[in-house]
């Protein structure tokens, strides 16, 4: 199984998941025109790999660790719902053992992008660590 | 004094959008647009603008037809206050619920709009044009304070939906 690597544009967001470093990156803006379009390839390639580790695959057995890391700019409601959907997945594989940490990056002073961790967080019912960046 | 920083008329394409998205970045700096309200002003712009454009379908054959009533967008900043005015032509058969959606979420206090928000970004479904039915909550949640509206007929099915956001 291949790492997913998607670049962004000036509505999609940068999305590196690196299978080899365990770093599951996702930042910039994200408003995608087709916002279930955009994201169905990101959420079946999470079900993949979901069935990898449970299934205790090759690809399932070598991932040791993820860490989630959020950095995004702006996103629009739609994005929201995946955003819980990839965190929702990824939480599922960390109940199957391996470990997980959420981290949500957030300009310093932007207290609506801390917020929307928040509701993300409780959302997904897992903690999330919050990190104020500067500019 | 009343001042416009964007404003838009006619028919939204994807990448007009972008565009004007791409402006209200540039006014950031020009009008010395506090972070915290560029971020709302982001969010507010953004939500609005893709109502338009996702329901454009149930509107482009009559403003074609009537060119009069193109949709409308203008921001503008008085003093402290920014307001964010956008006018679209909905089907008289769209209005009960347009119309139902947002006096629900003006009928809230904050703690209740974000348990709203809350209930559902967990449970709500998408509907057919992608929407994640958080809209008009993202909208009341970021102003703080109630989405003015109100509906004018402009013919035998259509009605004109003018919406009102203040931010201070």
């Amino acid at each position: 199984m291949e790492s997913l690597l998607i670049h962004p544009t000036i509505s999609t967001p940068f999305i590196n998941f690196d299978l080899n470093s365990g770093i599951f990156e996702m930042s910039g803006v994200s408003r995608p025109e087709d916002v279930l379009d955009f994201y169905r390839p990101v959420m079946e390639w999470l079900e993949k790999l979901e069935s990898n580790v449970l299934a205790k695959t090759t690809a399932g057995q070598e991932l040791k660790k993820i860490q989630l890391e959020y950095k995004m700019d702006y996103f629009n409601t739609g994005s929201s719902k995946f955003i819980l959907k990839i965190t929702k997945v990824l939480s599922s594989i960390h109940q199957a053992g391996k470990d997980l940490s959420v981290t949500w990056h957030y300009e310093a002073g932007d207290e609506q992008m801390r917020e929307d961790g928040e509701y993300l967080a409780e959302a997904a019912d897992i903690e999330f660590n919050f990190q104020e960046d500067d500019e | 004094m009343l001042t416009t920083i964007l404003a838009h008329r006619g028919h939204l394409t994807f990448k007009q959008f972008s565009q004007m998205i791409g402006e209200l970045v540039k006014k950031k700096d020009e009008y010395d647009i506090d972070i915290v309200i560029y971020k709302k002003l982001i969010t507010l712009l953004i939500e609005i603008l893709e109502n338009v454009m996702k329901y454009s379908d149930n509107f482009i054959e009559f403003t074609r037809k009537h060119p009069e009533f193109q949709p409308e967008f203008i921001l503008s900043r008085n003093g402290a206050s920014y307001l964010i005015e956008s006018v679209n032509p909905v089907k008289e058969s769209d209005i009960s619920i347009v119309r139902q959606k947002i006096d629900k979420v003006n009928s809230l206090d904050l703690t209740a709009l974000k348990a709203l928000y809350r209930e559902t970004i967990r449970n709500g479904s998408f509907t057919d044009k992608g929407g994640a039915g958080l809209g008009f909550i993202e909208m009341a949640k970021t102003t703080n304070g109630p989405l003015f509206y109100q509906f004018d007929r402009i013919s035998e099915q259509f009605y004109n939906f003018k919406l009102y956001l203040r931010l201070q």
